[in-house]
């Protein structure tokens, strides 16, 4: 399989070559050679259609100018065709896979905000522990930025949120699909860097596969953005016009991006770091696994639940089988040599190694964003695969159309375009009763199914998949579907004149213009400026691989960067220091308790709206999402001690959280706990405590069962100012409950600023 | 060959407004307001129009414009057009919600200039003001901030390359809506950028900001793009796509584009102006407005004097001053009620432009108000109609102007530029001619020379070629001097000659390469198949109009509330209470409603920050001027305070504001990093407000008083402040 498909992808780069792509003979020659019946359009063809064009041109233009050869044609043959089978290998897509890539990356990224929206007023708005004010007077790092900063309440950010939800949705059915990608890419990173305390290495991966990604065409297929194009580029009139298919052709053209090149290199470094950073004694004996699934903030039900039952000798074997598919990941997936085989195996290996992560652990986003990456890799043999089988296993349908009637026809069109594999055949009945009918390709006319039923029946011969249809079914909507095809198609001349599509059944058949040069020139220069800068983020990573790993000699670690490269990788924050788990994992735990006094009396903890507990090591975790989880680890931390009278602002407004006046703190006690990880078989050792903030004073504070150790308060070192302007915390700030927007404090004596003059 | 039903169909919702008859109803009103040669062209041009044309515009769909007016049905079909015309607008909407579309384009142009000036002028300042190396970082707007519900985009950038990136963009922004690129995308984007921009730093907004902020939000509601904008450009070259001399001649096709709109934001803008001059003219009750001082004073506020200003109070007798203080009030009082009179409107809103022009003009010759003078001004841009139009055009289409183009007719892209001189000649200055057309060549001229140059023959029957003809075009063209004038200046002229030729030369090539028609090229397939009228649009565009004219109503009944909850003399009177939406809905976009300029006295005295700093090397220095610190209040010519210094400086002083005089010790501490030089560190000073009573008419020196500390960094030695602090001076 892997010998064939490279031959067909071989002759279809060669066929450009030859002929160029500026004219659809092109196409046909291509395509002809093609596994699939899908067909490259020249309209349809990008940016990355355009390289294969100046690779072609490239010679041609030298010939002109008239420059003697300085090297020898073999010579230059052997290059270019090295130049190929590098493209080929490392920098060469189909775009059905980008737009399979596209579905998965909207989902993850729906999916990943949507899970912060509980926590929204918690960690994103004034009303939480870190006010925008303090975010940036306080900056948690150099050269942070986000549009979450500019939003204050509640309201104003939940404005925000569902806009940021809006432009997901808008990628993810691939709708003016750049422009959306770039502006996911914007609030992806602000979102992350509004409250960097929960940022983790997942945070960071789905950035960097967000960013790469956003220089790949991944609306080319399977988007809304396609099925425009479809459409602008043929106007069928008519049924024969509908039975051809050979215009508009289904894009299959390869994608050839330097971006391709940066995620396969990006996900080798990711694995390879990870891998080698490993060399901690747990890696070694085995155990750690062991240690990682004592994690009771982060263990999922499942984890605490095999961490009981699951043997020592089957740990260490998941030990040493995740530190060994670490270290042969980045080899397959970089191999030049039976690459198409060794990146299926590499993708079952991520996925078998991140659902397993995922299934014990939160870790956010991290394991579904690894996964993720694969699929812009999938080959098109395997799409040609798919479509032989889909062939195979779909079944024909005939559709009846009254050819006469401009909304039938219109339907016909839409129907065509999710035909990929060529199973429908319209059929022309002019003056048709019903105006649209589908039926199986033996059964008789009189048999048609019409209205939802029809469309259900079509969904066996659609190249979609048919569980995207599964809203066909759905009680409701399926009834509401049937209602307004039947009422349309009953009256259905006065339906196209209100759709103005009345007239179809009397055009000409309409076939867009070819490119011209103009627009391929602009086109190219588009891509070419993108490939720039594909290059320089890509100098700006490697630049931050070798400053970040500790596995890179301290002699190739670059001396001095300059502060636009370094500001290049923190302001998207695209960091590149691969250590997780490593060089041991965490051999210590803990959790971060309030003990809090209502004013009626009754102790509470404000973080989970219980009764507080001092329990360590639960059956089966403390049962944290990853935000909490992140957020209870670093705020331990005597590095973000400067954030915790946040921590108090925000635990005093509880009352105002629940609603309830007599949920009012009087006084309250923060308590980290933390528990050192015995190794296997070991008792557990005493676990200690340590007052992080106090508030008043907690009479009858609960009981501490073991002794205490009297580990110190840890001393928090001052925070580097990262921004100019910051002012040093020369004096200490006035509570921010009294000073956030609105507050007594702030308003003027005589309102708000009004214009004075 | 063009035809009305390509055009209705094509027709996105805001531009359908134009074209169909939401207003063809009122055409006959319409015409009958215009003066001069507007309804004989108008006449002149049905009857040129071709019969095919003619023919088409029965099939014409009906269309609608929500809110006010019936619907109309296309202006192809007499009958249906006599039956628009029999339906009237009302009188109530000719009045009071009637606007120009070219008018409109002309206020877009005018409001964007406005709107990239206000930004350049803030980006030469952002330093101090939109930076947190400033005098108001961000965290500290965000933690204090300066009024309720403020709300801006730019808190969330801090450093100085962050907000210029930040200001580049919203440049861009600025510029799509001056030039009408997707123009109601880019007038909301706007909006949110100025109101933003003026939130961002509360110390320097004034009534101008609060102007500029209302009516770019009340303009929302308005068709600014229909016309003198690309996007009125790309839609006429979408829909009719010329091939001949013929069509590009035919003018007739853009007949109704230019019929007036009808909204009720038009209305809402009048009674916005009127309350402004009238709670302006009626707060105005203190003394010195009764004396016909006002104006003495005013020219003596040295923080915002300009030169002219300075000049003026030194030169003007105080009885010429005096008598345009109660000049002033009176043509405040004017404006107040002159746009609501229901008769005469013509003439009357003319007057109220020239007065408005008058008394703006004046102020910001005299003072710095930042963009305030300049936005009052702009609106009665929205009060010209096509009588206004017409007279214009008699100044462009002057017959000096006319040209005759003659063009090669085998060039894809000398026919596109000639379809893109056609949309940019409002007045019809340009006459086309196919270069094989030779009867129509003047005498003299070689049909040779056509084949190599475009010829611009003049009205006296001279011609021009090359890169003169193309200067001769262009010029024709309303400002269109503006884009040529290089062309007349050496060694310009030679460049733009060798351009023309290197162009001209390789039309065919360059005709190809842009996809554009050519000797022995086939255009493009298809171009004049038209589209289909869409209803669905047509239904969606209704609705559309009705949810705007809705939302009008509702800005205008939430600022109604404003208006009388802002002005004391109405809460005089009457108090209402309101709910905490209206009042964000208010604070948000910071869309006040008080207005007292000057009110109810104008200020009688005037004063300035000084700071006397020391620097590590010993050195006396104000870091807010770069010179040594100068406590003499009495100045003649005046501070020279650009707008922003001035109101902060202003503001910083009163004790309301105390709280913030810690982020401008913290600007001044930075002194010695703005300038680069390491022996500019500051090491102590003190903040000083000084001022001086001005002086009372007949006197030239104001009476300065003591100097009062605002901060102090540090210990100031021998402060020269010391001799001022004793009573009556040094």
């Amino acid at each position: 399989m892997s010998e064939r498909g490279d031959s067909d992808a071989q002759v279809e780069l060669e066929d450009e070559e030859a002929t160029g792509t500026d004219d659809a003979s092109t196409d046909d020659a291509s395509t002809d050679d093609a596994a699939t019946d899908d067909a490259s359009t020249d309209d349809a063809a990008t940016e990355d259609a355009g390289s294969a064009d100046e690779r072609a041109e490239a010679p041609s233009a030298e010939s002109v100018a008239g420059e003697p050869a300085t090297v020898s044609e073999p010579v230059v043959s052997a290059w270019r065709r090295f130049g190929r089978a590098v493209a080929e290998r490392y920098a060469t897509v189909d775009p059905r896979s980008l737009g399979l890539f596209r579905w998965i990356l909207g989902t993850l990224l729906l999916v990943d905000l949507l899970r912060r929206y509980p926590d929204l007023v918690d960690h994103f708005t004034n009303e939480g522990w870190l006010p925008n004010h303090f975010a940036l007077f306080r900056p948690m790092s150099n050269h942070l930025w986000s549009i979450y900063h500019a939003f204050s309440t509640p309201g104003e950010v939940k404005v925000l949120f569902w806009i940021h939800v809006a432009v997901y949705f808008c990628l993810w059915i691939g709708w003016r699909t750049r422009l959306m990608h770039v502006l996911s890419a914007l609030l992806l990173c602000s979102i992350s860097s509004r409250s960097i305390l929960m940022e983790n290495g997942g945070y960071v991966v789905l950035i960097l596969l967000t960013v790469w990604s956003m220089f790949l065409p991944l609306g080319r297929r399977f988007s809304v953005d396609s099925m425009l194009t479809s459409l602008r580029q043929r106007r069928e009139p008519s049924v024969e016009a509908l039975n051809d298919r050979a215009s508009p052709r289904l894009d299959t053209r390869p994608v050839v991006n330097l971006a391709a090149t940066a995620l396969l290199f990006q996900w080798a470094v990711i694995y390879y770091f990870n891998a080698v950073h490993k060399n901690g004694p747990p890696w070694k004996d085995g155990t750690a696994v062991y240690y990682f699934l004592q994690q009771d903030r982060m263990i999922s039900p499942f984890g605490g639940w095999i961490r009981h039952h699951l043997p020592l000798w089957a740990i260490k074997g998941m030990s040493w089988s995740a530190l060994a598919i670490e270290f042969v990941l980045p080899a397959l997936i970089l191999t030049p040599i039976f690459f198409r085989r060794a990146r299926l195996l590499a993708w079952a290996l991520i996925l078998a190694l991140h659902l397993g992560i995922d299934s014990m652990v939160q870790l956010g986003p991290f394991s579904w964003a690894m996964m993720a990456m694969m699929s812009i890799f999938v080959h098109a043999d395997f799409w040609s695969t798919l479509a032989a089988r889909q062939r195979k296993k779909r079944s024909t349908r005939r559709v009846l159309l009254d050819s006469d009637n401009g909304l039938a026809l219109t339907l016909g069109r839409l129907i065509k375009r999710f035909d990929g594999q060529g199973l429908v055949h319209f059929v022309s009945l002019p003056g048709y009763a019903q105006g649209f009918g589908v039926l199986e390709e033996s059964a008789s006319e009189s048999t048609a199914l019409s209205g939802v039923a029809g469309l259900r029946s079509l969904t066996h011969a659609l190249s979609t998949p048919r569980f995207v249809w599964f809203w066909l079914y759905l009680p409701g909507i399926s009834h509401g579907i049937d209602g307004w095809l039947t009422r349309a198609m009953k009256d259905r001349e006065a339906a196209a004149k209100r759709l103005g599509v009345a007239t179809l059944p009397t055009l000409p058949d309409e076939v867009a213009p070819a490119e011209s040069g103009a627009q391929r020139a602009l086109r190219r220069l588009g891509f070419g400026l993108s490939q720039l800068v594909v290059a320089y983020l890509m100098l700006a990573a490697v630049s931050q691989v070798l400053v970040e790993n500790r596995a890179v000699p301290d002699s190739m670690k670059p001396k001095h960067r300059p502060e636009w490269l370094e500001a290049t990788i923190v302001y998207p924050r695209m960091f590149q220091g691969w250590s997780m788990f490593a060089p041991q994992p965490p051999n210590d735990d803990g959790v971060i308790v309030v003990d809090a006094v209502t004013e009626d009396g009754r102790h509470i903890d404000p973080l989970t709206g219980k009764p507080p507990t001092f329990e360590m090591s639960p059956e089966t975790g403390y049962h944290l999402n990853q935000i909490w989880c992140d957020w209870m680890r670093r705020m331990s931390e005597g590095r973000f001690r400067a954030y915790l009278p946040g921590v108090k602002d925000y635990l005093l407004k509880y009352h105002e959280r629940t609603g309830n006046p007599h949920d009012r703190i009087v006084a309250f006690d923060m308590w980290s706990l933390h528990e050192r990880v015995p190794p296997p078989g070991a008792p557990h050792p005493t676990p200690t405590r340590t007052r992080l903030i106090s508030h008043g004073l907690v009479k009858d504070p609960l009981p501490w069962a073991w002794p205490e150790q009297g580990r110190s308060v840890p001393q928090a070192p001052p925070i580097k100012r990262g921004r100019p302007g910051n002012k040093p915390a020369l004096a200490p700030l006035p509570s921010s409950s009294k000073l956030r927007p609105g507050g007594p404090l702030f308003q003027h004596p005589g309102g708000p600023s009004k214009p004075t003059q | 060959m063009t035809d009305s039903t390509d055009r209705d169909s094509d027709a996105p919702s805001e531009d359908r407004d134009l074209d169909d008859a939401e207003s063809v109803a009122d055409a006959k009103a319409a015409r009958a307001s215009e003066p001069g040669d507007a309804p004989v062209r108008r006449k002149k041009r049905r009857k040129k129009r071709p019969k095919d044309a003619a023919a088409s515009h029965e099939d014409d769909s009906p269309t609608d414009e929500a809110g006010h007016t019936d619907v109309a049905e296309s202006a192809g079909s007499e009958a249906k057009l006599d039956k628009k015309k029999e339906a009237s607008p009302g009188w109530f909407a000719e009045h009071y919600l009637k606007a120009d579309p070219r008018w409109l384009g002309v206020f877009r142009i005018v409001l964007g200039v406005i709107l990239c000036v206000d930004l350049l002028r803030r980006w030469a300042n952002a330093g101090a003001f939109y930076t947190n190396d400033g005098i108001y970082p961000n965290h500290y707007s965000l933690f204090a901030p300066m009024g309720r519900h403020v709300f801006s985009i730019y808190h969330a950038f801090s450093s100085y390359g962050e907000v210029s990136v930040a200001f580049g963009i919203t440049l861009c922004v600025f510029l799509c809506f001056l030039f009408g690129y997707r123009t109601k995308l880019f007038h909301v984007l706007s909006a949110i950028c100025i109101t933003s921009l003026n939130a961002r730093n509360l110390f320097v907004e004034n009534g101008g900001t609060v102007v500029v902020n209302i009516i770019t939000i009340w303009t929302l509601f308005l068709p600014l793009g229909n016309r003198l904008s690309l996007d009125a450009v790309r839609k006429s070259m979408k829909r009719f796509k010329e091939r001949s001399a013929a069509e590009l001649n035919d003018r007739s096709a853009d007949e109704g584009i230019d019929l007036p709109v009808y909204r009720l934001a038009i209305f809402a803008l009048i009674l916005q102006w009127s309350v402004i001059y009238f709670f302006n003219t009626v707060h105005k009750s203190g003394h010195g407005w009764q004396d016909g001082s006002a104006l003495h004073w005013f020219v003596y506020q040295d923080r915002i004097i300009t030169a002219f200003g300075v000049w003026v109070r030194n030169n003007v007798p105080f009885g010429v001053l005096r008598f345009l203080t109660y000049a002033t009030l009176v043509v405040e009082g004017t404006l107040a009620g002159i746009l609501l009179i229901p008769f005469g409107q013509k003439w009357f809103r003319r007057l109220a432009f020239v007065l408005a022009f008058g008394l703006h003009g004046n102020i910001a010759a005299m003072s710095r108000l930042g963009p305030f003078s300049y936005v009052m001004v702009s609106f009665f841009v929205l009060m010209l109609g096509g009588a206004d139009w017409a007279a214009v055009g008699r100044y462009f289409g002057k017959e000096k102007r006319r040209r005759t183009v003659i063009y090669d007719a085998d060039c894809g892209i000398c026919l596109l530029t000639c379809r893109i001189l056609k949309r940019l000649d409002p007045f019809q200055r340009l006459t086309f001619v196919e270069n094989w057309d030779l009867e129509k060549l003047p005498e003299g001229l070689d049909p040779a020379v056509t084949e190599q140059s475009v010829v611009a023959v003049m009205p006296d029957g001279s011609y021009r070629t090359e890169s003169n003809a193309v200067f001769e075009i262009i010029r024709a063209l309303p400002f269109g001097i503006a884009l040529v004038w290089w062309l007349k200046v050496p060694p310009f002229s030679s460049l733009g000659m060798w351009l023309y030729r290197k162009i001209a030369s390789n039309r065919i090539q360059i005709s190809v390469w842009l996809g554009l028609g050519a000797c022995g090229v086939a255009r493009h397939a298809a171009a004049n198949v038209p589209d289909e009228p869409k209803p669905w649009r047509e239904s969606l565009s209704r609705f559309g109009g009705a949810l705007r004219e809705l939302g009008t109503l509702f800005l205008l009944v939430i600022l109604g509330s404003q208006v009388m909850v802002d002005n004391s003399w109405v809460t005089s009177k009457i108090r209402i209470k309101r709910p905490q939406w209206v009042e964000e809905l208010v604070d948000y976009p910071r869309l006040y409603q008080g207005w007292r300029m000057f009110a109810p006295e104008p200020p009688y005295d005037d004063g300035t920050v000084v700071v006397d700093a020391r620097t590590v090397d010993g050195r006396k220095i104000d870091p807010l001027t770069g010179k040594e610190p100068d406590f003499n209040p009495d100045t003649p010519t005046g501070w020279g305070h650009n707008q922003f210094w001035c109101d902060y400086e202003n503001k910083i002083r009163f004790g309301g504001n105390a709280h913030h005089r810690k982020n401008l010790e913290d600007y001044l501490m930075k002194y010695s990093e703005r300038t680069g030089n390491p022996k500019d560190k500051i090491v102590a000073f003190d903040v000083w407000w000084i001022e001086d009573k001005s002086p009372p008419p007949g006197q030239k020196h104001g009476i300065p008083r003591r100097p009062q500390k605002l901060i102090s960094h540090g210990v100031v030695k021998d402060s020269l402040a010391t001799p001022w602090l004793k009573q009556g001076g040094p």
